[in-house]
Formats: C-alpha cells, structure tokens, sequence
C-alpha cells in the first residue's frame, strides 16, 4: 500500500510537473485573427479617360479654383452618348471642381485610329465667355484637356471687349433704334472691332421666338498676335470645318481676328438677325495669311462662324480688306446670326504630325508651338511618358507645309530649349536631348478609407493633376491605378497633387524636398460619402 | 527527414542486442490517421518511428445575407521519431522525440454577394476569391505522456498518448484573384494576428500487435 500510495503520488506530480511545463511553454496571448485586416478592394479601372483643366486665359489658373464661380460642361456630339462619369453613370453634363473634370468612355468601347470616340467639351461659367473644344480619342489611355476660357471681368492680353451693355429694347423681335458698339482699341495692334444692329432689325431667339424687352449684349474681339488671346480661340486652329472651299474636312486656320457676341434679355438668348448685323473687323497690320503674304487692300479672306455644339467652324463667305476710316485696314462682313466668328485664312492639316522625342528628360513638359517664320501661335502640346519609350510630343492635326518652332517649358513655366520643326508633318521624329539630372521618380501609393466601414479599404483608379507648390502650373500627372501613381518630377521640392472625384476636387501638398529616386509615399484619404454609402 | 529517419536507425541498432522485439501500431487521433514501427530498446526503452496522414475540406455555407462563404481545408503529413521512456517499469510513459511536420491548414473566403458603387456592380466574380495558407516548423519538438507498452503483457492491446508538438508559429501565405488581389498583401499582418498559435495538442489511440 505504501509503495501504492508513493507510487501514485510520484506520478501525479510527474503529471503536474509535466502540464506545467508545457502551460509555461506555450503561454500565449491569443489575438483576434481577424485584428487589422481589411478587405482591400480595387475598383473597376475605367480603360479610356479624360481629364480636362479649364484655365483662365489671362492668368493660366484652372477657373474657379479659388472659389466665385463653377464650369458648367455638356458633352455634345456624336459619341456623347458614350461618355460616363468614373464610377460608370452615364452623364453628359458635370460640374467641374475648381476648373478640373475628370470622366470616361464606356469600358466596352475600344478607340482607335479608324473608329475615334469624337464629343465636344461646350464649357460655361459665370463670368466668362462660353466655349467649346472638340475631342478626339483615338487610344485606350487618359486624354488631357485643356479649355482656355475668357474671365469677362478680367481680360487676358490681346482682348478687348465689354459685358452687360445696354442694346435697347425689342418689341414683338423688332429693334427699336439702331444700336452701334464698338471695342475698345487693343494696345498691342491699335486695332478695333465694331457692330452695327440697324433699328427695327428682327432678333429671334434659340427656340425661333422673337426677343422681347430690354436687350443686352457682351462682345468681345481677340487679336491675332497674342498668346493668351491666340488661345482662347474656340477647339484651337486645328479645326473640323463644313463648307470650306474645296471640301476639306479638316483644316488648319490662321486667324486674323476672332470675335465672340452675345445678345440676350433675361434668359431669352438671340440667335438671328434679319437684316444681318453689320461687323467691320480692323486687321493687325503684322498679320499673315496663311503663306505668309503680307495682307493688302483687296485681299480676300474667308468669314467662320462657329457652332459650339458640334465643334464645327462653318464656312460663311469670302469677304475682301479694304481701307478703313482711320488707316487700318479692316474686313467687313453681315453676320445674320449669333456665335463666335473669325476671320480666318486655312491651309490642310495633316492627322498625325511630327514626333518629338524629348531624350533625357521624363518628366513632364509643356510645348508651345510657333511658325517659324512669324512666331505666330499655333498651339500648345503636352508631352507623353509612356511605359518603355522616351518621353515625346506627338503633334495631330499639324499644319502641312509650315515649319515650326517649339518651346518647350517645364511645370515651373521656365523655358527649357527651343526646338526647330522644318516639317510639321514629317514621318522622321525629331530627337532632341535633354540631358535633365536632377529628375526625381517616385511612387506614391494612396488608400481610401470610410467612416462608416472600417473592414473594407478601397484602392481607387482615377485620373490625377499635379504642379509644384509655388509658381508653375497644373497638369495632367497620369492616371492613378489601384491605388498607385509612379512620376517623375523634374526636381525635389514640394508639390501639389490633386483629382475630381464625384464633384469634388481633392488637393494634397506633399513635401518632396528630400524624396530621393525610387521612393514610395503612401496616404489614406476618406473616401465621399456617395461612394462609402454604397458598400 | 533523413535525420530522422537516421536517428531512429541508431536507435533500433542497440535492439539487436536486446531481444529484437518489434511491434507494429495503428494510430488515429488528432495527428490523423497513421501507422508506426516500434522496437524495444531495453526494459525501461522503446523508440517508434511513423507517419500520420488526414486530409478534410469543408465548405461553410453562411446565411443568404452574409458576406462570404468559408472553404476550410486541413491536410495533415506528421513523421514520427520517438523514444518512450517507462520510468517505473509499468504502462505509464514519458514520450518525446521529433516530428516533420507537413501540416497546413487552408482557410478560403468566397464572396457571395454583389454590391454597387455608382454604375458598377461589383459580382462575386468580379471580387474573386481570397485564400490564407498556414503551414509551420517542418522539424518540431515532441512530448507527451502516454499509458501502454506495447513490448509488455500481452501481444495485442491498446496504447494512449497525450502530448504537444511545439510546432511554432504558423507561417502565413495569402493569394487572391480579381478586384481582392491587394488583399494577400495583408500575410505578415495575419501571421502577427496568429502568432499565439505556436503549438498542435495530440491525442492519439493506438492499436498494437507485437511481433
């Protein structure tokens, strides 16, 4: 019994001894398995996008961003029906977030050369003369957009004009005095326009109703010389034209003036006038027609009128310089209806133009394109940074048989070099080196958070905007995709990135003082209640 | 695996010397099910050498408005090299030795309902699927007490351990398909998550028949 006992006793501590050991060894603190993991979830990429920046022509700011009035813009035209906003609603009318808007086409419809998606941007704003810009995609990526529009209170350079000017009054659309305005003399080519509605002229409106009550108008005329004027002019000189003479389609203009009027009473907007309204367009005495001939008495120039809805700049008629009053020469000419008008010589336009490949440089540039052989301003040009190839220009739409020059500017605005382009159209690409060394490449890897569902993390693809902190512009930074944003910036420093997501701008500075090459940032963002809602 | 299989050799050598008792058992437990070989080494040592082998898949269908189905996977692989010590000469034993431990547990999260942001409908396909993989140290430690001596009374009888294999943390492997890919990025979190888990209990049953 003893040995038993002792027996029995040894081996239940033995056995304690033993589950101690073992309860010591694997003492735990247990966690929830669970504890900070997320569903992360990329969304649905949009395979064709559009990111357009609406700037002030006078200050090169996107309009409205800081605050006093919104971009209104409608997409018009023959694949307006294709166009969606980012999360893939079909929309034809959004509200820009100070001056930036970002939407897409449908992800089953695939761009090319042979089957473009073609819309037109028609832009408003309280403030500013409404516009419009034709687009084109021809490509399955993201398209930047600019839009130069016109701040009435505050008129770029080579502008003249005025708003809100009385025009008498209208009974039953009959004029009841002859109203006669005019254009204050533009300082750089002492030029003027002037406009003459005769009394009892009938004004019908939009609809074909005839105006009634008080009238006002708002006319401005743009010089032929000056950038910030020069780009102002509606889907730029590289234009979709109907009625041209000798059929083109597709045609390159050089402007000696461009004019944009507005009629209205109330809401009610004025579209046509019988008898026309008289114009008489004083000419820069520097300006060129399209071969650069000088300009003389009884020259001939063709007359536009535009249709913002289509993008589409109608050949009205030939009219022909004579001598004016105070020794300028000017062009006169009936306008029997309301739009933008110029006056413009044309050349053809070839669609793909020359490649500038900008070699030792992938950062991004802007191009301002010059003739050669007057400087006149043809356009600008943003470069492309695409997977595997050199940074390049890739002109479309190019004027055939006039050489160019091109200036290229970095995003802080400064002049990089200049660039000789003997053959806008020429199939060899022009190589141009660089030879940049303080680019910076760096990633940047953003989250999207929401309040109400912290199991779920959302890694967003959307297009974005970036530009330095002080001094330079905004352009297109390229697309975000699930989440992730690799780009290369011309020097360390601090900068500005931003996107349009659902009506909203959203805007973050990031110190890149001492960000080296290669390094990745990371950032979480709360997510708009629209899109939290629906998870 | 050679290692073992060269330690249990070593083991079996001094058999010879003692009266080349053999026995063979059959085990099911929470090892799974297996097989092993012992020999008696002296009166109070005996050394074992096994395998041990389960596989289970099952499918938990949550209800219709859940989130997601789970599809559980267990594969078992467990070598065995053991040594039984019998400290007072009877069927109570202290046992331990090492095991190749080829466990994983399989863990995967099939969504099963659609949701819409805007225009887009994101469908469990669209989603994909997301899976976590564990598996653990392949060389693991080995104790346990255990009653029977298969080399003692009778030729046939049963045997009964109860131990633990200090099998360590588990490691984790994520994988995901479709629009959750970005989830798998989430394996060290997990594998922090179940780090407390560093050990396997065993229970095991076992029929033997000696030689």
């Amino acid at each position: 019994m003893k040995n038993l006992s002792y027996l029995l006793s040894a081996k239940a501590l033995l056995l304690g001894m033993f589950v101690a050991v073992l309860l010591y060894l694997t003492a735990c603190d247990i966690t929830d398995p669970t504890d900070g993991i997320r569903a992360i979830l990329n969304t649905k990429e949009r395979t064709t996008t559009v990111s357009v920046i609406f700037r002030d022509s006078a200050t090169g700011e996107p309009v409205g961003f800081a605050g006093g009035t919104t971009v209104t813009a409608t997409v018009t035209g023959p694949d307006a029906d294709k166009v969606i906003d980012l999360l893939n609603r079909s929309k034809t009318s959004f509200d820009a977030a100070k001056g930036f808007l970002s939407f897409a086409i449908v992800d089953e419809v695939i761009p090319g050369q042979t089957r473009p998606i073609q819309f037109n941007i028609v832009a408003t704003a309280n403030g500013y003369i409404r516009t419009s810009v034709p687009v084109t995609i021809t490509e399955k990526r993201n398209s930047p957009i600019e839009v130069n529009m016109v701040n009435t209170a505050s008129l770029p350079r080579g502008v003249q004009g005025q708003t809100n000017r009385s025009l008498g009054t209208v009974t039953n659309g009959r004029l009841n005095t002859t109203q006669t305005f005019s254009t204050t003399v533009d300082p750089t080519t002492n030029t003027r326009a002037t406009f003459q509605i005769a009394q009892n002229t009938l004004i019908r409106d939009t609809n074909g109703n005839n105006m009634q009550g008080e009238l006002r108008v708002d006319y401005h005329q743009f010089n032929s010389r000056d950038t910030e004027s020069l780009q102002s002019f509606p889907g730029g000189f590289s234009a979709q034209v109907e009625g041209a003479p000798g059929g083109a389609e597709r045609v390159f203009f050089t402007t000696g003036g461009f004019s944009s009027v507005s009629v209205y009473s109330g809401n009610q907007r004025a579209r046509t006038f019988d008898p026309p309204i008289q114009v008489s367009i004083e000419l820069d005495s520097q300006v060129r027609d399209h071969q650069n001939n000088v300009v003389a008495v009884g020259s001939q120039v063709p007359i536009w009128s535009y249709d913002d809805l289509t993008g589409t700049w109608a050949f009205e008629r030939n009219a022909t310089v004579v001598q004016g009053a105070n020794g300028n020469l000017q062009v006169e000419f009936a306008a029997d209806h309301l739009s933008w008008w110029n006056i413009d010589w044309f050349g053809n336009a070839c669609a793909t133009g020359v490649r500038v490949n900008l070699l030792g440089n992938d950062s991004q540039l802007r191009g301002r394109l010059l003739r050669a052989d007057n400087n006149n301003f043809l356009g600008w040009a943003a470069s492309r940074n695409l997977p595997g190839v050199p940074n390049f220009i890739q002109f479309v739409w190019a004027p055939v048989g006039i050489a160019g020059k091109l200036e290229l500017y970095n995003m802080n605005n400064q002049l990089v070099t200049t660039v000789d382009l003997p053959n806008l159209c020429s199939t060899t690409p022009v190589d141009v080196n660089l030879g940049t060394s303080t680019e910076i490449t760096v990633t940047f890897r953003g989250v999207g958070i929401c309040a109400n569902r912290d199991d779920i993390e959302i890694r967003p693809s959307f297009p974005a905007f970036y530009r330095p902190q002080t001094g330079g512009s905004w352009l297109s930074a390229g697309t975000v995709v699930n989440g992730e944003l690799s780009i290369t910036l011309p020097a360390p420093g601090f900068y500005i990135f931003g996107a349009y997501y659902e009506n909203e701008f959203y805007q973050y500075t990031l110190d890149l003082t001492n960000a080296e090459d290669g390094e990745v940032f990371e950032r979480i963002v709360d997510l708009p209640s629209s899109v939290c809602n629906d998870l | 695996m050679k290692k073992l299989l060269l330690i249990a050799a070593l083991l079996v050598l001094p058999v010879t010397s003692y009266g080349q008792s053999f026995a063979a058992k059959a085990n099911f437990g929470t090892m799974g099910l297996g097989l092993e070989g012992a020999v008696q080494l002296n009166e109070q040592l005996n050394a074992r050498v096994g395998g041990n082998f389960f596989n289970f898949s099952y499918l938990y269908e949550t209800g219709a408005k859940d989130e997601f189905d789970v599809d559980g996977k267990l594969k078992f692989g467990i070598f065995t090299a053991l040594v039984d010590f019998y400290p007072y000469k009877s069927g109570f034993r202290l046992t331990g030795g090492l095991v190749y431990n080829n466990n994983a547990v399989e863990i995967g999260l099939l969504p099963k309902q659609s949701y819409t942001v805007g225009g887009d409908t994101y469908s469990p396909d669209d989603l994909g699927t997301l899976e976590a993989e564990f598996t653990f140290n392949k060389i693991a430690p080995y104790l346990a007490l255990g009653f029977g001596n298969p080399f003692s009374g009778s030729s046939f009888g049963m045997n009964m351990d109860i131990g633990w294999i200090f099998q360590g943390s588990p490691k984790v492997t994520m994988t995901a398909e479709g629009l959750l890919e970005a989830s798998a990025e989430q394996a060290p979190q997990l594998e922090q998550n179940m780090s407390w888990w560093n050990g396997y209990p065993v229970f095991t049953l076992s029929f033997y028949y000696r030689f």
